[in-house]
């Protein structure tokens, strides 16, 4: 082998440069497969809809009908709090509580993952 | 006692420059060989039940989008026009017995649409009413696409829990027990989703 020299350094360095950054990029290729599953997965694992019933639901009962909303209320619960525990495998305590309005619902939701905890209040039942 | 630079002479010594491009090459082979190995290791991942995942996504939200469009009332409450009703709501309490048939061709409409005009005739839903009667849950069927389910299909299920209010004239699925005219109960709604 003939003698080195360091005539070609700056030619040597800029190759190293160029093949490090293309293991970069592929690096981030390589990542940006998982990206839709992770993302998929944490959509799916988050309760939103779930939650989103049940605070709505509560909403829809005393607007339909405020002066009866807590009697069906505090007779629909155990139905509710079944359902959710049989089907939809999360604890839900929903009860009128004491509070600042007229009407004040705690809303209690725990999937083990996720909570969800609340006092919805209505001040005014037209 | 020589100087210390006395030694520093010719190319017999141990600490010279004359190996700077041996040197280099050898860390950027080191540097590229721990890189190649770390991609070929992490490439090994399964990425099999992504694709699954991203499809369950999409159907689980057509379906809570379906089932939100039906359970959007028309209109706002007032005191003259009570009691606030979604259609489906309607359609559980099931007042003219055809309840189960409007579900079905909204809920056909809603999910099947899609940009082009055609209808994504390959998704199939089944839904059942699902109730608490105080001890147990039970279930009843409410109405499907009409496409048997053979047991092997990745199925998504979506539900909605719907006030509603058990009508006198007793048709399903509200005949649950207890049967009560008139009774304001919480049921859950739930829709199995499949392409098939």
């Amino acid at each position: 082998m003939a003698s080195l020299n360091d005539e070609a350094q700056w030619l040597i360095l800029l190759g190293l440069i160029v093949c490090v950054g293309m293991f970069s990029l592929a690096v981030i290729i390589n990542e940006s497969v998982l990206v839709g599953q992770t993302t998929a997965e944490s959509v799916l694992d988050f309760s939103k809809s779930d939650i989103q019933g049940l605070r709505g639901e509560m909403l829809r009962t005393v607007e339909s009908d405020p002066l009866n909303a807590k009697t069906v209320i505090n007779a629909g619960t155990p139905d509710i709090e079944r359902l959710y525990l049989l089907r939809k495998h999360a604890i839900v305590n929903i009860k009128p509580v004491d509070g600042p309005g007229l009407l004040n619902i705690s809303v209690h939701y725990n999937n083990g993952v996720t909570a969800y905890n609340e006092t919805m209040v209505f001040v005014n039942q037209t | 006692m020589a100087p210390f630079h006395s030694c520093r002479v010719g190319g017999e010594d141990m600490v010279n420059d004359s190996g700077q491009l041996y040197t280099i090459e050898g860390l950027s082979a080191a540097i590229l060989m721990i890189v190649t190995a770390y991609i070929i290791l992490s490439t090994t991942t399964l990425f099999t039940p992504g694709g699954a995942h991203v499809v369950d996504l999409q159907l689980e939200q057509l379906g809570n989008d379906a089932l939100t469009m039906m359970d959007t009332p028309d209109s706002a409450p007032s005191p003259t026009f009570l009691p606030f009703k979604s259609n489906l709501s309607k359609y559980i309490e099931n007042d003219t017995g055809f309840g189960d048939q409007y579900f079905r061709s909204n809920l056909t409409n809603y999910i099947r649409t899609k940009t082009n005009g055609q209808p994504d005739t390959n998704l199939q839903f089944t839904a059942n009413v699902t109730y608490s009667t105080g001890s147990v849950v039970g279930s009843v069927p409410f109405n499907s696409s009409g496409q048997m389910m053979t047991g092997r299909e990745h199925a998504v299920t979506v539900s909605r829990l719907v006030l509603v209010t058990v009508p006198a004239s007793g048709n399903p699925p509200l005949t649950i027990p207890p049967f009560i005219a008139n009774d304001r109960r919480y049921v859950l709604i739930e829709v199995t989703l499949w392409r098939a």
